[in-house]
């Protein structure tokens, strides 16, 4: 292979391509060919065909060979409770929940509930589906054991995790916690009976997933007939089907060319609320625990000043973001988000807590301390190079000579194993309504994963006692406030987690598509809204 | 012949042996635990100490280096390469699915470049300084000088969207093929046409060229059967390296018509540290080169029988 593969090109420069392809494409079409506007009556024919990525069974992630809607959000299996677009939980395959004891929840079932085949959904069925998830390792069903789940009755049962958890009910919306009927095998089985509003018909790996209609839906039936997806590995070979009408619909269209589309006669954007946040960890100490540069917290809290993040939403990110304080989508914290306040934007205290730590500069040059210049190395492995960028030239506008690297998912991973670095800049996703998931997760003294230890305040602050009480937070506010509390902690007080900006999950379609409604949460997308227009 | 032949096939196992051992050495080489890398993907929280040496055991990582090469190579001698430790099967399985996808653009692809190259470059040296040739020689010079992905998507923008005759990307019509096998065979056209008009110029200027045309022997006759068929040779050698490369992956062209052809397979593989299949799929591409070249060498002897001679 003598050819550079496409993955191994930056994301920025992808996006220059891109935007390059679509202004090509755009001025050889003189700009001509759409309609204008269309209208809300349905067509004769409601097919929708959706462009999407790499195909996330067969991706440069791994095989995931997981649920038909998993990572894919095809809508065909649903679970007991979904996550709203506000990141509450609404009702779904379960009626209601309760918790009943220290550590249960009692899920009831509602009759009108059906597989596609039309059986009715029972708590068998329920028991069977967590059984079955817990068996598969591949799954990873963490918080949940062989005897965690328990049928009351026909329409009754019982979840108890394997260990004090009452987070149960925001994370068991996760899709990878599907409703099956008993025997379903949807790791060998690419057409799963399952109760969403869509089947599958059809699934060529790498090509297309082709989802019919549910007739026997027990919701509101769905307005399509079908939705085929198209898996495009190449941004700009999906935009441009998307101009040529092979397909009516892109989801997740790079912010670079967001302006290449934006009034393209007959193509409509559509942007979800926030539903990530990019930010930067900041690496604290080493795999052996060896305090780093950045353990200092004046450091970490200089390197957060440094970073202008209005300008960095309205400029790299073209307005296309919003401007954040939280590591999580603040949606989720309610009306405790403003609790968070972020470390503000102030070149000056950036270089008055580095003089303060023995950081002095000559003129405009980098910082020292005792003959040694104050660097630090920032890794990324899937961010556009331009938002790493920015923050590479905030800290050295401050006097931090920041050192870049991009690294593949492999070397990604041993870097964040090991500690190898200062900064690390990635966005990861809220796909749940734990608002303490993320901090539970990355920083928490008990997770289980390596990198905690580098990043985490550490057993015994006052951030790891919050997120400890959130696992035992008995109802939504009690649970948002804490969480609110161990973020405020986590970035005002720790500086742990600078965040960035807010990220939109960002859709093009063509104006004959209506009534989609882009989620925020990259696996909990629904079609069933979504219609063509005539 | 067949004492070539079986001298040639010969001195293919050493050089077998050799690339079975880069293979080895070069996927461990790659920073990141397999282990870690393959378990985090499949579990939702990082997987436990018990579960990755668990891993390491059941996949062998544990063992010694030699233990894991004999291994290794004691599998290619039985016909296997190994067992993906993504996907869980056999990877010369998952290389065979998605050869053919490539070779349905690769080979039509490499007999179109060679046609048109092979014509064109005949011409342009017969005609020398004609217009035909400046201007061959200039759209090759143009060709050689846009990179495959501007050539990809400009065929695209022409093709598909502004003219509408072709679908942008994807499988299932032949359709779909004409862009993909376009791309590829007009980024080698312009590099073997040079190579064959610069190839036929010399021998056109050879003595026994000019007794044959002395002789009287008609145009045509001298062209393609005197002089075309030694200036082939240093095109076949050539082709049979881009007949090669096309055969083994072409990632860049495979990314963009979203064709899932042995190229994206392995740089999914290299991502995820699936040794398996990386070390395999440097097997399977060092065996096609070392056939293709067999049978470059000896479509060579076939073309000039000094080579065989020589060879004896």
């Amino acid at each position: 292979m003598s050819i550079r593969p496409a993955h191994l090109t930056s994301r920025r420069s992808r996006a220059l391509t891109t935007c390059l392809v679509l202004g090509l494409a755009a001025t050889a079409c003189g700009g001509g060919g759409g309609s204008s506007g269309g209208s809300a009556e349905p067509a004769a024919k409601q097919e929708l065909r959706v462009g999407v990525a790499a195909d996330p069974w067969i991706d440069d992630e791994g095989d995931r060979k997981r649920r038909p809607n998993y990572p894919l959000n095809a809508d065909v299996c649903e679970t007991l409770v979904r996550l709203g677009t506000d990141y509450s939980l609404e009702p779904m395959v379960a009626k209601s929940w309760e918790l009943v004891g220290d550590n249960t929840y009692r899920f009831t079932l509602d009759k009108a509930r059906t597989f596609s085949d039309g059986s009715p959904v029972t708590a068998e069925a329920v028991k069977a589906s967590i059984d079955y998830t817990v068996a598969k390792p591949s799954i990873g069903f963490s918080f949940l054991g062989p005897e965690s789940a328990k049928v009351v009755d026909d329409q009754t049962v019982d979840v108890t995790p394997t260990k004090p958890n009452l987070r149960l009910v925001e994370q068991i919306n996760h899709p990878t916690y599907a409703v099956l009927p008993p025997g379903e095998d949807p790791l060998n089985d690419p057409k799963p009976t399952c109760t969403g509003p869509f089947q599958v018909a059809d699934y060529a790996a790498q090509q297309q997933l082709v989802v019919t209609r549910n007739d026997n839906y027990w919701g509101e039936k769905p307005k399509l007939d079908k939705i085929t997806f198209r898996f495009f590995p190449d941004d700009a070979t999906r935009l441009l089907a998307l101009q040529n009408g092979e397909v009516d619909l892109v989801t997740d269209v790079p912010q670079g060319v967001l302006s290449t589309l934006e009034g393209r006669p007959g193509t409509k954007i559509e942007k979800s609320p926030v539903g990530s946040v990019l930010m930067a960890y900041v690496a604290r100490r080493t795999d052996a625990g060896v305090p780093k540069l950045l353990d200092d917290v004046r450091l970490r809290r200089a390197v957060a000043a440094s970073i202008d993040t209005k300008t960095f939403v309205g400029g790299v990110l073209a307005g296309n973001a919003e401007k954040v304080s939280t590591v999580a989508p603040p949606a989720i914290l309610g009306d405790f988000a403003d609790m968070v306040k972020g470390v503000p934007y102030d070149k000056a205290e950036a270089g008055r807590l580095l003089d303060e730590a023995g950081w002095t500069r000559q003129g405009e040059g980098v910082r020292t301390k005792d003959g040694a210049p104050l660097e630090v190395s920032i890794i990324f492995s899937r961010v556009d190079l331009s938002n790493v960028e920015f923050v590479q030239a905030q800290l050295r506008a401050v006097g931090i000579d920041a050192k870049i690297k991009q690294l593949d998912a492999g070397a990604y991973r041993k870097a964040l194993d090991t500690g190898d670095y200062d900064l690390d800049i990635s966005q990861p996703n809220q796909n749940d309504a734990n608002p303490a998931f993320l901090m539970a997760l990355r920083w928490y003294s008990q997770a289980t994963s390596k990198n905690a230890k580098i990043i985490a305040p550490g057993a015994g602050t006052k951030f790891d006692d919050l997120i400890t009480q959130t696992l035992s937070a008995k109802d939504d506010t009690t649970l948002r406030r804490t969480a609110a509390e161990a973020m405020h902690e986590l970035v005002d007080v720790e500086v742990g987690g600078i965040p960035l900006s807010g990220n939109y999950r960002i859709y093009a379609m063509n104006d004959k598509v209506r009534g989609v409604q882009i989620h925020p949460s990259g696996t909990n997308q629904r079609w069933a809204s979504a219609f063509m227009a005539k | 012949m067949t004492r070539y032949v079986l001298r040639r096939l010969l001195a293919l196992v050493p050089t077998w042996l050799g690339i079975s051992l880069a293979a080895f050495v070069l996927a461990g080489l790659a920073p990141g635990d397999p282990a870690q890398l393959i378990l985090d993907r499949q579990f939702d929280e990082p997987p436990t100490e018990a579960q990755l040496q668990e891993f390491r055991e059941a996949n062998g990582l544990d063992d010694p280096k030699a233990v894991q090469y004999g291994r290794f190579v004691l599998g290619l001698f039985q016909g296997q390469l190994g067992t993906s430790f993504r996907s869980g099967e056999p990877v010369l399985n998952e290389l065979v699915e998605r050869v053919p996808t490539t070779l349905t653009i690769a080979l039509p692809a490499f007999a179109l470049a060679l046609t048109i190259a092979v014509t064109i470059g005949v011409l342009s040296a017969v005609r020398r300084n004609s217009f035909m040739d400046h201007g061959s020689r200039l759209a090759a010079l143009m060709s050689d000088s846009v990179p495959t992905f501007v050539l990809a998507y400009a065929l695209i923008i022409v093709l598909a969207v502004q003219a509408g005759l072709l679908p942008v990307a994807g499988r299932g019509t032949w359709q779909h093929l004409v862009l993909p096998v376009l791309t590829l065979a007009l980024g080698t056209t312009a590099s073997l046409m040079r190579l064959t008009r610069s190839s036929m110029l010399e021998i056109l200027g050879e003595d026994y060229v000019r007794t044959a045309r002395a002789m009287g022997f008609p145009s045509w006759s001298v062209i393609l059967r005197h002089a075309l068929r030694n200036a082939l040779l240093p095109v076949v050698t050539v082709a049979g390296i881009v007949l090669a490369g096309f055969v083994t992956g072409t990632v860049i062209v495979e990314t963009i018509f979203a064709l899932p052809g042995v190229g994206t397979f392995v740089v999914d593989a290299i991502f995820a540290r699936d040794y398996p299949v990386i070390q395999g799929f440097v097997v399977f591409t060092g065996t096609v080169f070392l056939l293709v070249n067999l049978v470059v060498d000896l479509l060579q002897a076939a073309l000039d029988p000094r080579i065989r001679l020589d060879a004896a």
